[in-house]
């Protein structure tokens, strides 16, 4: 909670005399994702203190007219001295982040961090991200509005922001980026969420902090504040579930460190074993995952030093849909026209080839040292290793021998200075380096797909926020080089060595207002170029899994984005709460793969892909709204709508999500504020329409149909929500459905069915 | 406190010195697995042999394969061997053997377009005594210009309706091998 920010809202309302004065107001965590309950707000010099309830909302009443100091304090915060002058009746006194929303009139005060604030944000809520601690990350991303997942059958997954994803997301871990070979449609993040704290997607425009890689925005990944206390605190969770059948189960320690609650550490584990998803109609072959998950973190805070590291390790093996592994373009056509997959084999928690093995294994260090009380050194660096292995059914025993293996090996490092100049002016300056290596491993007796190479990027960015009354402007440029070097091999053995050189910038660019009674209004704009990645270049031959052959253009140029997004917004605290965003993006030069003709080979003829540039446009449309009926009962509703076009062909882009919409019902069917036991049902209902933009030649098979599924669940907390049961639903109707967005969608005509989770949380 | 960041700094260092030390390491990968000669050997009673022959001398390279066939006696009984090889890998790959060794998991199907086809039925059978194909019989009748596909698949349903005499339609598997040889029988 280094960065907490404080702001003052004061309202005008009738002088007096008397000591009948109230300071009232929110406490919220940095990033505005959670009410932070129970914090203390004292008075210095005075024995006046109070503690915000559960919500965040604390008063403090009986003051006479004066100057006070507020010292807010909570367990995992750095306190936050304030000086006011209270005149009014009334006073308003929140404790929140950076940017939020101030009432008319107001006396905004504030210390904030230099964050890019006018993006359009989204996070997980603290609550859903424990009972999230087993799943993965696109699964925990998925609630989210305007976020979608793309598939490889049904436990490959990766969040695809506003239509994009890949090379195009940044991910980003304790301030470092994962490179994890998140090119592959089939790669899904080497991440989990077990470690953090918080998750927030940054759907805004180009991000100068993250680089031109988040020109469709960035999944940001954080730990919360170092636990620093000598008992230690323990979260347990155990998920069993139905389909597909599996058990996952985490656990948690943090503990203090010493005696002068200055230093602590986190423990995490994780394991996740599950068998083959089951489709209403049969057996989804080969579907099943396993999963193992190490991390741990160790930091100080001193007077001057902030210190951190983290180390993190995870293992993953995936199966991939067994009926996915076809040669030509007859097997396809045998798949497609098939209405259940070519190749079954009965219910196993046993996972063959075609699979993957990743072990993705990093280690972080995160560092601040308070100059002054307004200008702090930020360091970060972190290594990282991703050993990726495919394996594929081959002929005479190789089966066992991966038909990839590559090890790839990035060192990135960043050194920012955050700079408060005064009340109105911040900014800050950051010199950023990443070098990354990709070997491939040569006992595969297979032509890599991907190079071997070398990448050297060097970058610097200036960003600038300057903060009025009711109006945030803020801005910012970034430069990158990028050196890429690769050597490889074409069919003849011929050897090549090509090296491009990149130079692109990224400018951003925003504003965020209140207008009246809260309502927030963010505009946001940025343009980015990104350098073609190296399967665009380079990759040449048969992708895992696919009746398709790739090719990549050496001579492919940067692709040009811009993007422009505003959101309408009212505070969290509010009975109706909601956000709606509109977002438009705009390509130069967009890369994607397009079908030319066939490649002749000796199993027959493959689909020839190769990539090619375009311009494109994205335009969509994201909105939600949760509305507390009474105490007892919350609506909530959420679309997101978005159309892609190419713009040379005037067709859709491949793999944009169709319109979705969803409404949900909370009800609360007890709740004893004293204990804080609680009983909550729920109930869902998913909406996924048709996509009817796109491009025949460009797939394989017409999208498929419209579907709704629905959802149940139960969630009974115990006392002082030490015990937590869920008991969920997902698909309550077992509905056979097909998603657009699974990758695998032509070898199995369904989607897995009917899911029953048991899920147990216990605090202790 | 300097001190630590100079430890940083020399750290990325060493890695990146790391980094650049082995791109004369990447070698060649020897595919050993790839098919780019398929033979189909007929003889008939008198030992007269005519071959079906497919050559790519670049596998799946730009070259395109070299494909010959000869021409074939009518109403007459021909005992066919199979031979698939890997010439561009270093020594040269038998194919052949590896699919006998796997027999069980691999079957070829031989198609005809047209009338009147030659007939074909399988000689050799795997360790579950269902056909294979790498060995078979194959009948000509009267006078015929067409197209023999030869395919083979991995991990076909041999238990499937049709499939051990032959018929491709419920084999399932995937395609490793899938070819057009023209044929005539004069």
């Amino acid at each position: 909670m280094a960065g907490l920010i404080c702001l003052f809202t004061c309202q005008p309302g009738l002088k007096a005399q008397l000591c009948n004065h109230t300071v009232r107001g929110i406490v919220l965590d940095e990033h505005d994702t959670t009410a932070l309950s129970y914090a203390n707000i004292a008075i210095e010099g005075s024995d006046k203190i109070a503690q915000a309830d559960s919500s965040g909302y604390y008063e403090i009443q009986g003051l006479c007219p004066g100057t006070y100091t507020f010292i807010c304090s909570h367990i995992d915060c750095t306190p936050v001295k304030k000086r006011m002058t209270i005149g009014e009746r009334f006073t308003e006194l929140n404790f929140y982040p950076e940017h939020h929303v101030r009432e008319l009139k107001q006396i905004v005060i504030r210390a904030r961090s230099n964050h890019e604030v006018t993006s359009v944000r989204a996070s997980i809520d603290a609550e859903q991200l424990t009972s999230l601690k087993t799943s993965s990350l696109s699964q925990s991303l998925r609630t989210l509005p305007g976020i979608s997942v793309l598939s490889t059958g049904n436990n490959i997954e990766k969040p695809l922001i506003h239509g994009l994803y890949g090379s195009r997301i940044a991910i980003v871990q304790q301030a470092s980026k994962l490179e994890d070979q998140q090119w592959g449609n089939e790669h899904a993040p080497s991440i989990d969420v077990l470690m953090f704290d918080k998750i927030e997607v940054i759907k805004g425009a180009a991000s100068v902090r993250y680089g031109s890689k988040a020109l469709a925005g960035a999944v940001i990944l954080e730990q919360g504040p170092l636990y620093k206390q000598k008992e230690a605190r323990h979260t347990l969770v155990a998920t069993l579930q139905s389909n597909s059948p599996g058990l996952a189960a985490s656990s948690i320690i943090e503990k203090g460190l010493g005696d002068h609650n200055n230093a602590g550490w986190k423990l995490g584990l994780g394991v996740q074993k599950n068998g083959d998803f089951m489709a209403p109609a049969f057996v989804l072959s080969n579907t099943g995952n396993t999963n193992l998950n190490g991390a741990f973190s160790i930091g100080k805070t001193g007077k001057k030093w902030d210190t951190r590291v983290t180390l993190t390790s995870r293992y993953t093996r995936s199966g991939l849909l067994l009926a996915s592994q076809i040669h030509n373009q007859n097997d396809l056509e045998r798949a497609i026209g098939s209405d259940r997959p070519l190749t079954e084999r009965p219910w196993t928690l046993k996972i063959q080839a075609p699979c993957q093995e990743v072990i993705h294994s990093s280690a972080i260090y995160n560092g601040s040292y308070r100059w002054k009380e307004d200008h702090k050194i930020k360091i970060n660096a972190s290594y990282q290793h991703n050993n990726r292995k495919e394996f594929d059914v081959r002929r005479g025993g190789r089966t066992d021998i991966p038909a990839v293996n590559m090890n790839l090996h990035t060192g990135q490092i960043e050194v920012v200075d955050d700079h408060q100049w005064d009340e109105t002016w911040s900014g800050s300056i950051g010199l950023t380096l990443l070098a990354q290596i990709n070997q491939n491993v040569p006992n595969t007796q297979r032509r890599p797909i991907i190079p071997y190479y070398t990448l050297i990027n060097p970058g610097i960015f200036v960003f600038q926020q300057a903060n009025f009354d009711r109006i945030t402007l803020e801005g910012g440029v970034r430069l990158d080089h990028q050196a890429l070097d690769a050597t490889y091999y074409d069919i003849t053995q011929k050897r090549y060595e090509p090296h491009r050189k990149f130079t692109n910038g990224v400018a951003s660019g925003g504003f965020s207002t209140v207008l009246w009674h809260q309502v927030n209004v963010r505009v946001n704009a940025g343009m980015a170029y990104r350098a073609p990645d190296v399967n665009e270049l380079y990759s040449n031959g048969v992708h895992l899994s696919s009746a398709s052959y790739e090719v990549g253009d050496p001579g492919l140029t940067a692709e040009r984005s811009f993007k422009w997004i505003t959101e309408i917004s009212n505070d969290k605290d509010r009975q109706l709460n909601y956000s709606v965003s509109l977002f438009h993006q705009s390509f130069k030069n967009y890369i994607y793969q397009k079908p030319n003709g066939y490649v002749s080979t000796i199993a027959g003829l493959k689909l020839r892909y190769d990539y090619v540039q375009a311009p494109a446009e994205l335009i969509g449309s994201d909105a939600w709204l949760n509305y507390r009926i009474n105490p007892w009962a919350t609506l909530q509703a959420r679309a997101s709508w978005i159309k892609g076009t190419n713009k040379e062909t005037g067709k859709g882009i491949p793999l944009i999500p169709p319109f979705a919409a969803g409404a949900g019902l909370e009800i609360r069917l007890y709740k004893d504020k004293k204990s804080g036991k609680e009983g909550i049902f729920k109930v869902d209902a998913d909406h996924t329409g048709r996509q009817k933009r796109y491009n025949a030649e460009e797939l394989f098979r017409d999208p498929p149909g419209s579907y709704t599924l629905v959802n149940i669940s139960l969630k009974i907390k115990g006392k002082n929500s030490r015990n937590t049961y869920e008991l969920k639903c997902n698909n309550v109707f077992n509905t056979a459905y097909s998603n657009y967005l699974n990758n695998l969608r032509y070898f199995a005509p369904q989607e897995a069915g009917r899911n029953i989770i048991c899920q147990y949380i216990y605090n202790f | 406190m300097k001190n630590k960041k100079n430890y940083l700094f020399g750290l990325l260092a060493i890695a990146l010195t790391g980094l650049f030390s082995c791109k004369d390491d990447v070698k060649p990968i020897n595919e050993e697995e790839v098919i780019n000669e398929v033979t189909v050997t007929l003889r008939d009673g008198n030992n007269t042999v005519y071959t079906l022959s497919y050559k790519d001398a670049d596998g799946d390279g730009p070259q395109s394969p070299q494909i010959t066939s000869d021409k074939l006696p009518a109403n007459t009984t021909l005992t066919g061997t199979l031979s698939l090889k890997n010439t561009l890998a270093e020594p040269e790959e038998d194919i052949t053997e590896e699919i006998h060794n796997e027999s069980d998991e691999h079957q070829f199907f031989y198609l005809w377009s047209g009338s009147p086809a030659p007939s074909v039925t399988y000689s050799d059978t795997d360790n579950n005594n269902r056909p294979v194909g790498l060995e078979i019989t194959l009948t000509t009748h009267d006078a015929y210009e067409g197209t023999l596909n030869l395919v083979l698949r991995h991990q076909p349903n041999k238990d499937a309706s049709g499939v051990a005499q032959g018929d491709i339609t419920n084999a399932g598997g995937s395609t490793d091998v899938d070819l057009q040889f023209p044929v005539r029988v004069e």
